[in-house]
C-alpha cells in the first residue's frame, strides 16, 4: 500500500488512464484509505452527473451546403457561350455576303440604263427591261443624282425604301414608254404596268431564306449570350 | 475512426460534398452541445460550429486520418476558445480565472442531500452548468471532452494540443471544482 494519498491520480484511475503497475498501487491504497475512497466516489458521482447533463439543440441547421446544386448548368453555360460566338461568326459571314450582293446589285441600274434608253426596240421590249430593272434599281429613283445606298442589305427599312422607291421611278420611265406603246398597241401597254405592280407588291418575289438574313444570326447570338450570362449568374450565386 | 465515418471521410477527402454533409449532420448536435458550453451563448455557438464545418470542408484534403470526430472537435474547440479570449480582451467577458496547481477539496456539510437525490433534481444540473461556467476555458474544454463527449486522454491531448499530463491535471481539477461547487450548495458528498 502507498502511504501517501492518491488524490491527484483519482480521476485518471477512474477513467482507466493509469499504467497497470500504477493501478495496482492505487488500488492497494484505496483498500486501506477511507478518505481517498470517499473522494473517488465523489469524483465518480460528478462524472456521472456531467454525462447526464441535458443536451441543447441548435435553433437551425448548422451544416453548410457544400454541394453544388446546379452543376448540370455548367455545360449549358459553356454551350451557350460557344453558340453565341458561332452565331456571331455566321452573322458576320452573312453580313459580308449580303454586302457583296448589295454592291453588285448597285451596278444594276447602270446596266438598266441602256436598256431603258433603247426605245427604238419597241415599247413591249422596253417595258420588259423596265420590269427587270425596277426592283434592283434604286439609282433611277434619285432624281437629284444621289448615289445608290451601298449598305442597304443590313437595313431592312432601307430595303423597303428601295422597294418602294422603285415604283416612283418606274412610272416616270413608263410614262414615256407608255405614250409610245399606246400608239402601237394599247393591249401591250397594260402588261408592263401589271409587271411593275407585281414587283411593288412582291407577289411573285421568292420568299427570302431566313438563314441568309444576318439579323437572324445576330439575334440568335444575343439570345445565346443572354442565356450564358443568366446561367453564369445563377452558378455564382449558388 | 468511428464506425461508418471512414467511407464518408474518404469520399469527402476526394471532394464529395454530400459525404461531408452527411458527416457534419452526424456530429452536428454533439459539436453544438460542446461548443455552447465553452462559448456560452447560443448565437456564438451556432456561428462557431458552422464556421468549423466550413473550415473542415476547406481543409478536408489535408486531413491526415485518425479520428475525424476528434479533428472536428479540435477545430471547433479552438475556435470557441479563441472567441471567448477575444471577447475577454475587449472587456465583454470577465477575466478568466487562473489555472491553479493546487487542488483544494472543500469540506462537505454534515447534513444535506446525498448524491442520488441530487442527481434526480434538475436543480443539480443547473448547479453543474453554473460550476462549469466558472472554470478556465481550457480546463472546461478538457472536462467536457472527457465526461460529456467521451474522448480518451490521448484524443483530448490532440484536440487541445497539449501533453497528456496537462489533460490529466485539467480534468481532475475541473471535476474537483464542480464537486466543490456542489458542496457549496449543500451537497453532503459521498458516504457522509
Amino acid at each position: 500500500m502507498r502511504d501517501v494519498h492518491v488524490d491527484r491520480d483519482l480521476s485518471a484511475y477512474l477513467d482507466g488512464e493509469v499504467a497497470p503497475e500504477e493501478r495496482t498501487g492505487i488500488e492497494a491504497h484505496l483498500a486501506a484509505c477511507d478518505r481517498c475512497s470517499r473522494r473517488l466516489a465523489e469524483l465518480r458521482a460528478i462524472a456521472s452527473l456531467m454525462a447526464s447533463l441535458p443536451s441543447a439543440r441548435a435553433s437551425r441547421s448548422l451544416v453548410p451546403t457544400v454541394t453544388e446544386r446546379w452543376t448540370w448548368l455548367r455545360p449549358v453555360r459553356s454551350l451557350s457561350m460557344l453558340a453565341s460566338g458561332a452565331f456571331l461568326f455566321v452573322f458576320l459571314l452573312t453580313a459580308v455576303a449580303r454586302t457583296g450582293t448589295g454592291l453588285s446589285g448597285a451596278g444594276a441600274p447602270a446596266a438598266a440604263q441602256p436598256a431603258a434608253s433603247a426605245f427604238g426596240a419597241g415599247a413591249a421590249a422596253e417595258a420588259t427591261s423596265l420590269q427587270r430593272a425596277a426592283p434592283a434599281a434604286p439609282a433611277p429613283t434619285a432624281p437629284s443624282g444621289a448615289p445608290a445606298p451601298a449598305f442597304g442589305p443590313f437595313d431592312s427599312a432601307q430595303q423597303r425604301s428601295v422597294a418602294t422607291a422603285a415604283p416612283t421611278a418606274a412610272p416616270n420611265a413608263l410614262s414615256d414608254a407608255q405614250k409610245r406603246a399606246d400608239a402601237a398597241s394599247p393591249s401591250v401597254a397594260a402588261a408592263p404596268q401589271e409587271g411593275i405592280l407585281r414587283q411593288v407588291t412582291g407577289a411573285d418575289a421568292p420568299a427570302p431564306n431566313p438563314l441568309l438574313d444576318p439579323l437572324v444570326w445576330l439575334k440568335l447570338s444575343f439570345v445565346a449570350a443572354a442565356v450564358a450570362i443568366a446561367v453564369h449568374v445563377r452558378l455564382r450565386t449558388t | 475512426m468511428e464506425e461508418g465515418d471512414a467511407d464518408l471521410v474518404d469520399r469527402a477527402r476526394r471532394g464529395d460534398g454530400r459525404a461531408f454533409e452527411t458527416l457534419a449532420r452526424r456530429h452536428e448536435n454533439g459539436l453544438y452541445r460542446h461548443v455552447l458550453r465553452i462559448a456560452g451563448t447560443q448565437s456564438d455557438a451556432e456561428d462557431v460550429v458552422q464556421e468549423a464545418f466550413i473550415s473542415a470542408w476547406r481543409s478536408m484534403a489535408s486531413f491526415q486520418g485518425g479520428s475525424f470526430r476528434a479533428w472536428l472537435y479540435r477545430i471547433a474547440t479552438n475556435r470557441a476558445i479563441d472567441l471567448i479570449r477575444a471577447r475577454r480582451r475587449r472587456g465583454e467577458l470577465p477575466l478568466e480565472p487562473a489555472e491553479d496547481d493546487e487542488v483544494a477539496w472543500a469540506e462537505p456539510a454534515a447534513t444535506g442531500p446525498d448524491l442520488p437525490e441530487l442527481a434526480s433534481q434538475s436543480e443539480a444540473m443547473a448547479f453543474v452548468e453554473q460550476a462549469l461556467g466558472t472554470l478556465p476555458a481550457e480546463q472546461r474544454a478538457a472536462l467536457l471532452l472527457r465526461d460529456v463527449e467521451g474522448f480518451d486522454y490521448a484524443e483530448i491531448a490532440q484536440i487541445t494540443a497539449v501533453e497528456i499530463g496537462t489533460v490529466k491535471s485539467r480534468i481532475h481539477r475541473g471535476r474537483v471544482a464542480v464537486r466543490n461547487a456542489l458542496v457549496a450548495r449543500g451537497w453532503r458528498g459521498a458516504g457522509g
